[in-house]
């Protein structure tokens, strides 16, 4: 009897804790922040097979490709169909991502950080962006709210997120730089919701399986101390509204056997990565044989679209920062690691 | 007396009637049959909703994406605004004159770059690798666009293997 | 909604401000002017992924005349005129295929009137949804002809007078006037569930 009286009272103080969040917590959020608390979790509810038509910027010029889709909430797969990626297929189921291009003998396999957007993630984005609504438009033949997502304090990128206001599924991703410039532009052209999937259809692609990057319960500083060989150490400094996400163990995808240390920072949308390596590795597929980046202590920056590259040879180890805020930044994060 | 025939007749002209394409006695005849005929009245009457309706309903939404479209294609560095064309003589002319230009370019290129193999770009080539495996480590991010990060991931690759080439 | 209904004096700053340079001044412009530019391109070619191309084509060739305009306060008629040549340059590059004309005139009682043009559309059940009768709208405007699409569209979407789309078009007022009355009197025969009399 007694127990039975503990459960109800639990179940009473849950049910107020709900009506708590719902009275006063979510009422606080604005529509576009709903909207997009929603759509962090949409992927994971929703099934839904889509064709997707997406532009890069990659060194200067608009690279597009197309895939289809095949959406469930416990794995997805992706064809891609056009571009540089014809005939590339990606598997993403657990927290592991399968990736086989098109000619390839091996699969590249990736183990992901947060496979399942964490309350953290949501915390910290609803921290260092603000959601403004950008009005309704139709993606896909589907009604969607638009979102802007800009960071709340400095410069940093800028997402643009197109919800479909029925089943919160992002139908249309565009990225810009710190600067405003477009970088990216994922969109639905087709999408049919429910449908099922076949039984071969989220299939690991056959071939080799090379671990190209992995993180686990297991991978800390530590740990990737032991097998690199080397001190693997935070940077002292990092951009302001990052925090540390976790480490992975990055191992080059041409099977050359280099590995680093990879540390990655996220702000809730967008992340910083810390490569820690040896020495700066130039991996045998590309034949080159110079492998320092520049005089010790010199840090190089090189550009591209998804963020510059800051390398600073840091006693023993290089360092490389990737990221998209300001050069400047990723420098004195390289620069702070010792 | 208005007949069936009058009506049949006139109906076939309503349409053109109701853009003001009929010229002469076959103006007056459908004007004035419509003015004396109820039934053709009304079906003048639909000839004018259909209009309506048209005007109210044709309209489409344009394509989500048309600005991004147009704002890349405007600023886009490498592309040279289209302006007045010059008469055909001086254009014979500009084409000559870029013709030699490009030539001359082409050699001292050529020449520089026998003389003077260039190193890898190693800076890029180093870039490229940490690139992808900055994009491959993002893909799972919240709202991270993981078609345009795959996209990257293989751009990043190809450039490796391009800078090795070298 | 023509140009020559009100003077967009708002137009004027935009447009000097384009001249500049001004990127973000451009794209209140494309703002304003989207839906019509690509309504209008639509109409003229009748398929969506050309029309988005082809509206793109308009709007940085404006972007890159935009310096010739002399008339600012006219900015959207040039614009109108720019798309029109745009879709009639790109219309002239296709592959040509045979259209049988609609225009031409039969004889009856001894006067001209317009050939009868057989209605191989399905009448349309009667539906109330607002969405439906747009979608109905738009399948109608679709299974015209191109010339007869493009007439509905500037005449009645556009709102350009049968002069006006005749200088534009290149043809008689006469043969304006004749496609006008032979689509509408298509559109009436395959709208006429949605039509109230």
């Amino acid at each position: 009897m007694r127990r039975v009286s503990y459960i109800l009272a639990a179940l009473a103080v849950a049910a107020l804790f709900v009506v708590w969040i719902q009275t006063q917590v979510l009422p606080t959020l604005s529509d576009a922040t709903r909207t997009v608390v929603a759509a962090a979790n949409a992927d994971r509810t929703q099934s839904y097979t889509a064709d997707v038509r997406t532009k890069t910027m990659y060194r200067g010029k608009w690279v597009t490709v197309e895939s289809k889709v095949y959406h469930s909430p416990k794995v997805e797969r992706i064809e891609y169909s056009g571009g540089h990626l014809a005939g590339a297929i990606v598997v993403n189921q657990g927290n592991k991502s399968y990736t086989r291009r098109h000619g390839s003998s091996s699969v590249a396999v990736t183990e992901l950080a947060t496979p399942a957007p964490s309350a953290d993630r949501i915390g910290l984005l609803l921290k260092n962006y603000s959601a403004t609504p950008g009005g309704r438009a139709r993606v896909a033949g589907r009604d969607v709210n638009i979102v802007d997502l800009t960071p709340r304090t400095c410069a940093g990128p800028s997402k643009r997120l197109w919800i479909d206001t029925q089943t919160y599924v992002t139908l249309r991703t565009d990225d810009k730089d710190m600067e405003g410039r477009l970088i990216s532009s994922s969109e639905f052209r087709r999408v049919t919701y429910g449908s099922p999937m076949s039984a071969d259809m989220p299939r690991i692609p056959s071939g080799k399986q090379i671990e190209t990057a992995s993180v686990s319960a297991g991978r800390d500083a530590a740990s990737l101390s032991r097998r690199l060989g080397f001190r693997v150490t935070l940077p002292k400094y990092v951009s302001r509204g990052y925090t540390l996400e976790g480490y992975r163990l990055h191992a080059c995808p041409c099977r050359c056997g280099h590995e680093s240390a990879h540390i990655v920072y996220t702000n809730g949308v967008d992340t910083i990565s810390v490569f820690e390596t040896r020495k700066l590795h130039h991996c045998g597929v590309t034949k080159a044989c110079d492998p320092h980046p520049g005089a010790a202590g010199q840090c190089l920056m090189n550009k591209t679209e998804r963020g510059a590259v800051a390398v600073a040879q840091r006693g023993a180890k290089t360092v490389v920062v990737v990221g998209s805020v300001d050069p400047s930044e990723l420098m004195r994060i390289a620069e702070s690691t010792d | 007396m208005e007949t069936r025939v009058d009506c049949e007749y006139i109906r076939g002209l309503l349409a053109d009637f109701s853009e003001d394409n009929l010229l002469g006695r076959a103006a007056r005849r459908a004007r004035d049959h419509v003015a004396a005929c109820e039934a053709c009245a009304d079906e003048l009457k639909t000839f004018e909703a259909t209009a309506d309706l048209v005007r109210e309903k044709g309209l489409r939404e344009p394509p989500v994406g048309l600005w991004n479209a147009v704002y890349n294609r405007i600023t886009d560095p490498a592309r040279a605004p289209s302006v007045a064309r010059p008469a055909a003589g001086l254009r014979l002319r500009l084409r000559i004159g870029a013709a030699i230009a490009a030539l001359s370019l082409v050699i001292l290129f050529g020449l520089s770059y026998v003389r003077r193999p260039q190193p890898p770009s190693v800076a890029n080539a180093v870039a490229a690798e940490y690139v992808e495996g900055h994009a491959v480590g993002s893909r799972d991010g919240l709202f991270a666009d993981r078609f345009s990060l795959t996209s990257v991931a293989a751009l990043a690759e190809a450039e490796q293997r391009e800078n090795g080439r070298l | 909604m023509s140009g020559g209904r009100v003077v967009e004096y708002v137009d004027v700053d935009l447009v000097r401000r384009t001249k500049t340079g001004d990127v973000e001044a451009f794209e209140q412009l494309f703002n304003r002017y989207q839906k019509r530019v690509y309504n209008i391109v639509y109409g003229m070619i009748g398929n969506e992924n050309d029309a988005a191309e082809l509206a793109q084509d308009v709007f940085v060739r404006v972007f890159d005349s935009i310096a010739t305009l002399r008339a600012e306060e006219a900015f959207f008629t040039w614009v109108r005129t720019v798309a029109i040549n745009v879709c009639r340059d790109h219309v002239r590059r296709r592959v040509p295929f045979r259209v049988e004309s609609l225009d031409e005139k039969m004889s009856y009682d001894g006067e001209d009137i317009i050939r009868e043009i057989a209605d191989p559309a399905v009448g349309p059940e009667r539906l109330s949804e607002q969405k439906e009768t747009e979608r109905a709208v738009h399948r109608a405007i679709d299974s015209l002809s191109g010339e007869h699409r493009t007439v509905v569209v500037l005449h009645h979407l556009e709102g350009m007078d049968v002069q006006d789309i005749a200088k534009a078009l290149g043809c008689p007022t006469g043969t304006v006037k004749s496609r006008l009355a032979r689509a509408r009197e298509e559109l009436r025969r395959k709208l006429a569930g949605y039509v109230e009399s």
